[in-house]
This record gives structure tokens, C-alpha cells and sequence, in this order.
């Protein structure tokens, strides 16, 4: 590696110049730097749920719903309903808008004297309050689905605006909510909008203000930190170039591969910059602790360099493989933010190992003079206290392994895991206080949905077909936390009822075959007469003439969202007011369960938002455990051949693991859930906090040789490397407690959650391994070269 | 004295009484001028020669992703001697709705009846009409559009000539004449396209009520029925949906003696 920093030195302008001209060129790339704030966007397509949520898009005008709600003192008031009517008809009218199902466009299916006639419940805006009346009568006599469209206490309506699967979703919900809130202006109405899109826009703004955030708080907390620990300009500078440039890097080299920022990518600068400026620091230090004794400049920065290449190198190394390990979580989101700060440790590694080296090589020697190091400073004496403390109560290993087994025991059982994109806002951000309104009065606004796809054309007319999908309706809405449900059964149960004199005995799906009487003209005589005679019908043949009769005073695409062109494929939707995991699962179970052994001859299956929550919630909780157990392998197989000994490498592990069952048992204590934001936790301290242990077993193996006592090693350790550990600890720390900036709880809770794994790891580090050094002094401690040169002997 | 699909036939008193005017205005006004676009769309919608009709249709519609619906009805028509048009249509295909007859009649106000009967039921329903500008059978035309055409609905502008595929054009802007109109029908503007030799018009754009381009119907075929051209194939196309309807008549037979109980609501409940 040597041969490196003296090629480096030997040209420290052209690697300055190489590292410019990079940062020039993935700096500009930073402009084409995507947001993608859609969580289910990057499932794979391996997943059945989402393959089968693209196809229904493709067979289906609209699969994403805006829900608004509609609030107003006495709301079914003539002024009221005129606003409405004119609110439905200019959403109705945005180019983007496929449909519009409200209160005041309802279509209405009636019985009349001698037929039926389909028809909008308004014709035009009402003029009378007697109007309203009547509309209001005819609405709740629709035996429509209205869960979403009126509120369980008729004191809010709710408009839900589908959109056309061409529709850039985030560009229409940009203005989209200016539109409502001009309208709002305009009318004595309350508008509040939830649903998937605005959830996303928020999460986009969001994401957009953590960014910043943790950007310039980073910056000003290294700035502090630097100024604090160096004092000098070089000191500043040079860290504060490495991160900058780090990020530059990464970000562009994420433009250059068409990644986009995401809501799990979006913690990935600060990542960096925390962890940068953790080894340029280091090698400043070591910088400034040699200019004591080099005169000339190269050779102090090659003095420096032959000190730190290797732990730059190492501790890089196990960082990136903690971070890969997250791009074999199976959840692309986790796995772009593992691979990419994978990417950015290594050009922090390339920035710090050339660009750091240059610089300071071209700096004359600093006038920079230790006044601590004359004195024994109170941190070294610290450290050598507690670990004189560790050796004498060495029997402290047991309680204390046995009060974290106990711990860990009583706060992993209780872990939950769950994934809400909602329940990530604060409760008294917008979003969440809509979200909570509309399911607390509506239906609900997640949604499961059943794909039925059929064998072939017009099998949807079936009536076993339709029955199934009432009687799954019937069933689904015993849940208390299914509001509603909605398929084309509902109209031919409708159009049947209608059909027979609006008796509410026939607003059932037509049987298969059914008696009827009716009559007849014959001629008898010479004179035509009526007769009544009877038949038996099809219901098959009843429903395909129904729907034709429907067909007849409809638009080609009335029934385009419930039922494709040619009969084969139908849709089930049902609503949730709720996206709590526990209930989805409920849900989900029940349909499955009835989907068996029901709609024969097609291919039946769940999907949806709640189904797709359910699928990242699944792949959290599985990628969790690949990723964990990966990272330790990788970690402890890196450590293991850079100690050529797997004991060696296993201690390696122990700390993680310390604050891993830490963190786990916080979590379940706490009630913060396995999530997509907490799940990345663990890779993180795995990365990061090996470093740790790394340092502490490399200065502890030398100690030993040198002392001779696993004993008196342990102070001479925690003297040496000891305080650098726990600084190093404190800066990352540092770095990462930003995070707890965040706008979204999960990204809070997982700022504040790595914070502490980066200290209980470093704690792990500095207590566990001393004691279980001096309790088994393992023999793998123990220079090997000597031990083997006297075997030989 | 019509049916729908018929685009121009013998000159009756009134389109001759058009004609004079136009000669008079030629004096008036010198050659160009005097052309407007109400006398062109005069005499391009001109009566047919014939008392009833009946022809095999196919109805077929098609939506942006290529699914397709097709239907096949027998097609009758005749009008009033009070010049009201009659239409009975009865499905032969898809198979499940065979039997199924339609029958609209057109009211002396104006306005139109229509009756279902469902083979199934074996009963006939009124369909309420919902204005003309509801959509004839689930498909892109509206019943307006295939209904009896009305000159006096539309105020029409020539916007000029211009050439398409080789013939020359008259184009004409229709505006609705009243607000009812446009209400009823859905339509801010109709863009014609009139075959100066033929007074066809294969091509038209219809715009909404926000004069944005919403639908355009072309003729594709006529058939020439006692000299008079009938549009045979048409397709209508929504922009903005991306759906299309197609219809084709075929094997057209004229005066063929229907009777005018034929048109009536028992007869439709025979059925068969």
C-alpha cells in the first residue's frame, strides 16, 4: 500500500486535478438526480401481489385514488350540494381524472312503471332545497356501495377521483392540491384529501426538507466538531472536502445509473458524511501527532499514511460489506441505499487514501503543538481507569450477560414488526389528520383488491361467478375494519331488484335458472289477446341481458372499472379504514380462505395497496434476517482471514451482536416496529460498528505480545486505542443523531436508535471483549509467528 | 320522410327553395361569397328516396388496448307520415343476448321513446331517455348522432376549401344554434368536411363544450341506394378515450313494405 501514498506524493497535483475533474463530472450529473418517493414502486417483479397489481392496471382504466372529504355545517344543504355538484364536475374535467365517483354524479338505477332507467342522480346543480331532498333520498336509496361517498353519520360526503393509468401522479397531485384549496377558498366547504398519491407527494416534500436538513446540520455538526477537535484551517478544510466530495460522488454516481433518491435513500448523505469524517479525522490526528517528529512534509504525510492506509483499507472494507449485505435484502429500496453507501465509503476510501495525502503534502509542516501530550490528558487516564476497573471485576461478565439475556428475552419477544406509510407522519401533520378523518367517517381509503380473471369471455356473467363475489363482499364486511366493498355483483343485484318491481327480494344475483311469468301476445280468433304464461330462464342469459339493457342508456366505459370489455376479468375492491399490519394479515387471510374454494374456472388472487403494504411489510421482516445474518458472516469471514484466526474473527462479531440485541430489545420496550427504516439499523451498526472491535482486537493482540499479561494488556489497550474508539464512536454518533431531524417517525426512530447502536457498540467493544479476554485468555491472542517459529525450533 | 345514416338524396321544395336563394345571392354577391355554410350543409343532408329499410348492422366496438365487442343486429327503419323516424334493431349476436330487441320512436315534441325487450325476461322495458346526447349502445355515438340530422340546431361558417387524399373540401364550422343544444348534445362545434363534387362528408371532428377536440367520425364506405349515397361503413373514434365504434351495414334492402305495426311495442315483445 505504501507504494501507493508514494506514487500519490510523488504527484500529489494530479491526483488533486484527477479528484477535481471526477467531482466536476459527477457533480453535474447531480441535475438529472431522480426523486422516487413511491415505496411500492421499487418491489420486484418477482412478488406475485405486484405483478398481478400491473396487470390489473393494464386490464383496468385506473388503479391510484384520490379520496377527498367533504366537511360543512349541515352538509346535505342546498349551497352545500350546489358546491359539490360544481367540485365534482371540475375534477371530473382535469385531463388527468379517468372518473369521478361523488355523491352528486352517482349513477342511479331505477325502476320504472313499465322499465328501468339509468340515469345521473343530478342532471344539473339543485335548485331547491326540495331538490336536495330528493337527492338525498335517492342517494340512500341507490343500494350502491357508498361507504366512500358518504360518512357513516351523513354529516360528510367523500369524492373519490380515479386516475387514469397514464396519469405522471405526482406531477397532477402538485396541482392538484392548490386546485382543492382554491376551491375551498371559493365555497364554505372543508376539503381534506388522503389517499396513496397525496401520501407519496408528502413523503416527496418530506423527504425533499430531511434532506436539506441532514445536509446542512451535518455540515454545520462536522464544522463543529472539527473546529473543536483541530482548530486549524487544514483541520476544516480537508474533512469537510472529503464529505462534500464523497457525497458529490455518490449522488452523481446514483444520477449517472438512473437510481433515484428514495424514502429509504434519503438518510444515505448524512451516512456518508458521518462515516468519512470519521477517517479523515483520523488520519489529521495522526497527522498532527507526527509533525512532531518529521521536519519535512512528504515524509511526514508518508509516516502518517504507513499508519493508516491498512485501518482506512480494513475498516472500509467491513463497512462496505455490512452495507452490500442490505443489497441482498430482497426489497429494492433497502438494497439501493446497502449498495450505494457501500459505494460511498469506497470513493470516501479512494478521496481520503490520495486526495487527503495530496493536500497535506503540499502544506508546509503545521506549527501544531500538543500542549495535552506533555501531561497525561484526563481521557487516556479514563480509559486506563476503566480498564483497570474491568480486570479487577472481571466476574462482572456473568450478571452482565445475564441482565442483557434477561432484557433482550423480555424486549424481542415483544417486537412487532409493521410497515405504514402513513402512521410515518407525525399524528399532527396533515396528511395524518386527513387520513384519520376519512377512515374515521368513511370506509376507508386502503384498499385490497380481487383480481378475478377468467378462463374465458363473458364467464363473469355467470351467476355463480357474481354470487361468489357478493358472498366474498358479505364476508369481508363482517370485519371491523372493512368499511365497504364494491363489484359489479352489486349492479346486477340492483338492476334485478329493479327489474322486478323493486322488491327487495330480488336484490340478490339471478339464480340459475328461475320460473317466470309473464305476458304474452296471441292471437286467438283473429284477435290478438295478452295471455300470461310461464318459463324457466337463465340466470346467465338475465344478467347478460341486463347488463345489455345497461349498456344500452350507458358509456362504453360505465362499468370499465369493475368489469373488462369482454366479460373475462372482474374486480373486487374493497376499503379499509385502517393499514395497520395486524388487520391487513386478518383481512388478507379471510379472503384467501374463501378465494379456495370459490370462483371456479378462473384464476382468483389478492391484490392492491393493503396487499402491496403487506408484501414490503413481508419482505422487511425476511430481508431483516438474510441481511443481519449476511453481514455478520461477511464480517466475521473478512475479520477471520484479516486475523487469520475464525476465534479472532468471531470476537469481532460479539460487540455487534451486543448492541444488536440492544437495539432489538429497545425496540420491543419501546414499541417501535420492525420497519423499512428501522430494519436498515442493523446493517448500519453492523458496518459501522465492527470498526470498533477491529481496532480494539488489532492494538490488544499487540499489547499482549508486548506486555506479556492478558491482565496488564487491557489498560495499555484502552490507553492506546481505547479513546480513539470512543471518540471516533462520539463523532459517528454524532453524525448520525441528525438523522433524528427527520419529518417521518421511522427515520426519527432510526436516527435515534443508530445513534446509541454506534455507543453500545462501541461500549461492546471497550467492556465485553477485555472481559472476555481476561476471563478465557484465548490462545489465538497470542503472536502466532513466535508460537510457530517455536514449534518449529 | 328519413332515417338516420342517409346523407344526401333528391332535392325536395325545401332544398330547392335553398337553391334559388343561393342563385339569387350569386347576383347579390358575386361567386364565393354567396355559397354559406348553412346552403352547404343543406344540400348535403338531403332526404332519402325510400319509404322503409331494413339491412344487416354490425356494431363494433374497440378500446384503446385492442379488446373489441361486436354485435350484429337486424335494422329496420321507416318513418311517420308524420315524418317521424322509427328504428327497431334485433340482436343476432353475442349468443346471450339473442332475441333482444330495441325499438326507439321518435315523439312529435321532439323528444324519443325507447323500449327494450330482454328475451329472458320476455319482457319489454323503456329505456328513460336521457337526452340525445346518451350514448347509443354503449357505443361512441350518441343518439343524436345517428338520429334524423337537424339544420336548424347548427349555425355553420365556412372557414374555406382544402384538399384531403386528392378531392377538395368545403369546411364548415357548426356551432350549436342554443344553449339547449349544446347542452343536450354534449358538442361545442362540429368541423365538416364537404365533398364539393358529392356533398358527402367523410370526415368530421367534434369538439366538446371546452372546444377541445373530442371525437372524429369518418365515413369509410357508401352504398348507392336509388341514387342516393348511404353511409355504410362508419367509425367513430374518442380521442381521448382511445375507444372506437365501427358500424357496417350490409345487405340494404329498401321498400320492402314494412308495415307500421312493425314499430310498436307488442310487436317488439314477439320477440324472435
Amino acid at each position: 500500500m505504501m507504494i501507493f501514498t508514494q506514487h500519490v506524493l510523488r504527484r500529489p497535483w494530479a491526483y488533486i486535478g484527477a479528484v477535481i475533474v471526477i467531482t466536476l463530472a459527477l457533480g453535474y450529473q447531480l441535475k438529472n438526480l431522480e426523486m422516487d418517493p413511491d415505496i411500492t414502486g421499487s418491489l420486484p417483479e418477482r412478488i406475485p401481489a405486484k405483478r398481478l397489481y400491473d396487470k390489473m392496471g393494464d386490464i383496468f382504466p385506473t388503479k391510484d385514488m384520490i379520496f377527498v372529504g367533504i366537511t360543512g355545517e349541515n352538509i346535505f344543504s342546498l349551497g352545500h350540494i350546489k358546491d359539490v355538484w360544481e367540485l365534482t364536475n371540475r375534477i371530473k374535467n382535469l385531463p388527468e381524472v379517468y372518473d369521478v365517483l361523488s355523491p352528486t354524479n352517482v349513477k342511479l338505477i331505477r325502476g320504472t312503471e313499465d322499465g328501468m332507467e339509468v340515469e345521473d342522480i343530478l342532471l344539473h346543480p339543485p335548485y331547491t332545497p326540495e331538490e336536495v331532498k330528493l337527492f338525498r333520498q335517492d342517494l340512500f336509496d341507490s343500494d350502491l356501495a357508498l361507504g366512500n361517498l358518504v360518512s357513516n353519520d351523513s354529516r360528510m360526503l367523500g369524492i373519490m377521483v380515479l386516475l387514469k393509468n397514464s396519469t405522471e401522479v405526482d406531477e397532477f397531485v402538485r396541482d392538484f392540491i392548490p386546485f382543492i384549496e382554491e376551491m375551498e377558498g371559493r365555497t364554505d366547504l372543508q376539503l381534506v384529501l388522503a389517499g396513496k398519491p397525496i401520501a407519496t407527494h408528502y413523503i416527496s416534500l418530506g423527504m425533499q426538507r430531511d434532506m436539506s436538513t441532514f445536509f446542512m446540520g451535518g455540515l454545520v455538526l462536522i464544522f463543529v466538531l472539527l473546529l473543536v477537535i483541530f482548530r486549524t484551517l487544514r483541520g476544516i478544510l480537508i474533512p469537510l472536502a472529503v464529505v462534500l466530495l464523497s457525497v458529490i460522488w455518490t449522488l452523481g454516481m446514483m444520477a449517472l445509473t438512473g437510481t433515484p433518491m428514495s424514502h429509504a435513500t434519503e438518510v444515505l448523505p448524512i451516512l456518508i458524511m458521518s462515516i468519512a469524517v470519521a477517517d479523515s479525522i483520523h488520519i489529521i490526528s495522526h497527522y498532527y501527532h507526527n509533525s512532531r517528529r518529521e521536519q519535512e512534509r512528504k515524509s511526514l504525510v508518508r509516516r502518517t499514511m504507513e499508519h493508516m492506509n491498512s485501518p482506512v483499507i480494513m475498516t472500509s472494507l467491513t463497512t462496505m460489506a455490512g452495507f452490500l449485505a442490505l443489497g441482498v435484502s430482497g426489497f429494492s429500496e433497502s438494497a439501493r441505499l446497502g449498495i450505494f453507501t457501500a459505494v460511498g465509503v469506497l470513493f470516501a476510501m479512494l478521496i481520503s487514501l490520495t486526495f487527503v495525502p495530496a493536500m497535506l503534502s503540499l502544506l508546509r509542516i503545521p506549527r501544531y503543538l500538543e500542549k495535552r501530550q506533555a501531561e497525561q490528558p484526563w481521557d487516556s487516564r479514563t480509559a486506563m481507569g476503566w480498564g483497570n476497573l474491568l480486570v479487577k471485576y472481571r466476574k462482572g461478565l456473568y450478571p452482565l450477560a445475564g441482565v442483557v439475556a434477561l432484557l433482550a428475552a423480555m424486549g424481542i419477544s415483544k417486537l412487532d414488526h409493521s410497515y405504514s406509510a402513513i402512521e410515518n407522519f407525525p399524528s399532527d401533520h396533515p396528511v395524518r389528520m386527513a387520513y384519520d378523518l376519512m377512515n374515521q367517517h368513511f370506509a376507508g381509503t386502503t384498499d385490497f383488491q380481487v383480481m378475478i380473471e377468467g378462463e374465458s369471455p363473458d364467464l363473469i356473467k355467470e351467476p355463480r361467478i357474481l354470487r361468489d363475489m357478493d358472498e366474498l363482499k358479505r364476508q369481508a364486511v363482517e370485519h371491523p375494519h372493512v368499511g365497504d366493498a364494491m363489484s359489479l355483483a352489486d349492479w346486477v343485484k340492483r338492476m334485478h331488484k329493479v327489474l322486478n318491481g323493486d322488491r327487495d327480494e330480488f336484490y340478490a344475483i339471478p339464480p340459475e335458472r328461475s320460473p317466470i311469468t309473464f305476458m304474452d301476445w296471441e292471437e286467438r280468433g283473429g284477435q290478438w289477446v295478452e295471455v300470461e304464461k310461464t318459463d324457466t330462464v337463465s340466470g346467465r342469459e338475465l344478467i347478460a341481458q341486463y347488463l345489455a339493457l345497461y349498456e344500452m342508456s350507458g358509456k362504453p366505459e360505465d362499468l370499465a372499472n369493475m368489469v373488462d370489455y369482454d366479460y373475462r376479468n372482474a374486480k373486487l375492491s374493497i376499503f379499509l379504514n385502517t393499514d395497520n399490519m395486524t388487520n391487513l394479515r386478518e383481512v388478507d387471510a379471510e379472503l384467501n380462505e374463501f378465494i379456495a374454494d370459490h370462483f371456479e374456472g378462473t384464476s382468483t388472487a389478492v391484490t392492491g395497496m393493503a396487499k402491496l403494504t403487506m408484501v414490503i411489510d413481508g419482505l422487511i421482516v425476511s430481508g431483516q434476517i438474510i441481511s443481519v445474518s449476511l453481514s455478520l458472516f461477511l464480517v466475521w469471514l473478512i475479520t477471520s482471514l484479516m486475523f487469520k484466526s475464525p476465534l479472532l474473527g468471531f470476537f469481532n462479531t460479539l460487540p455487534l451482536f451486543f448492541a444488536l440485541l440492544l437495539n432489538f430489545t429497545i425496540m420491543g420496550l419501546t414499541g417501535i416496529h420492525v420497519n423499512l427504516e428501522t430494519m436498515m439499523i442493523s446493517s448500519i451498526t453492523i458496518g459501522v460498528g465492527v470498526d470498533y472491535a477491529i481496532h480494539f482486537i488489532y492494538t490488544y493482540r499487540r499489547r499482549l505480545a508486548k506486555e506479556g499479561s492478558y491482565d496488564a494488556a487491557v489498560p495499555s489497550t484502552m490507553e492506546d486505542s481505547g479513546v480513539a474508539i470512543a471518540y471516533n464512536s462520539f463523532i459517528v454518533a454524532a453524525g448520525f443523531s441528525i438523522i433524528a431531524l427527520s419529518q417521518f417517525v421511522a427515520i426519527m426512530q432510526m436516527g435515534v436508535l443508530i445513534t446509541l447502536t454506534m455507543l453500545t457498540s462501541a461500549f461492546g467493544a471497550l467492556t465485553i471483549l477485555p472481559l472476555l479476554f481476561v476471563n478465557f485468555q484465548p490462545q489465538a491472542l497470542l503472536p502466532k509467528n513466535s508460537a510457530a517459529a517455536k514449534e518449529q525450533a | 320522410m328519413s332515417t338516420p345514416f342517409k346523407t344526401k338524396t333528391r332535392h325536395t321544395g325545401r332544398a330547392v327553395a335553398a337553391q334559388v336563394l343561393v342563385l339569387v345571392s350569386l347576383f347579390t354577391f358575386g361567386y364565393g361569397q354567396e355559397l354559406t355554410g348553412r346552403a352547404i350543409m343543406e344540400q348535403a343532408l338531403q332526404q332519402s328516396s325510400w319509404d322503409d329499410m331494413q339491412a344487416d348492422m354490425q356494431l363494433i366496438l374497440r378500446t384503446a388496448r385492442g379488446e373489441k365487442r361486436f354485435r350484429e343486429v337486424a335494422f329496420y327503419s321507416k318513418d311517420t307520415e308524420e315524418d317521424l323516424s322509427q328504428m327497431l334493431m334485433r340482436f343476432l349476436s353475442p349468443a346471450d343476448v339473442k332475441g333482444t330487441g330495441f325499438l326507439t320512436l321518435e315523439t312529435a315534441d321532439d323528444d324519443e321513446e325507447r323500449y327494450l325487450y330482454l328475451p329472458a325476461l320476455r319482457r319489454v322495458k323503456k329505456i328513460a331517455a336521457s337526452g340525445s346526447g346518451g350514448n347509443f349502445m354503449s357505443s361512441d355515438y350518441t343518439y343524436y348522432d345517428i338520429g334524423e340530422p337537424k339544420l336548424d340546431d347548427w349555425t355553420y361558417e365556412l372557414l374555406g376549401e382544402e384538399a384531403r387524399g386528392g378531392r377538395v373540401y368545403y369546411k364548415l364550422e357548426c356551432k350549436p344554434a342554443n344553449r339547449e343544444i349544446q347542452d343536450d348534445t354534449g358538442y361545442g362545434m362540429i368541423v365538416r368536411w364537404v365533398d364539393q363534387e358529392n356533398y358527402r362528408i367523410p370526415y368530421s371532428e367534434i369538439y366538446d363544450r371546452a372546444l377541445k377536440r373530442w371525437k372524429t367520425l369518418d365515413i369509410l364506405a357508401y352504398a348507392r341506394i336509388r341514387d342516393t349515397d348511404f353511409a355504410s361503413v362508419m367509425i367513430m373514434r374518442d380521442l381521448e378515450s382511445g375507444h372506437s365504434s365501427e358500424i357496417r351495414f350490409d345487405n340494404i334492402r329498401v321498400d320492402q313494405g314494412l308495415p307500421d305495426d312493425f314499430f310498436t311495442v307488442r310487436y317488439l315483445q314477439r320477440g324472435r
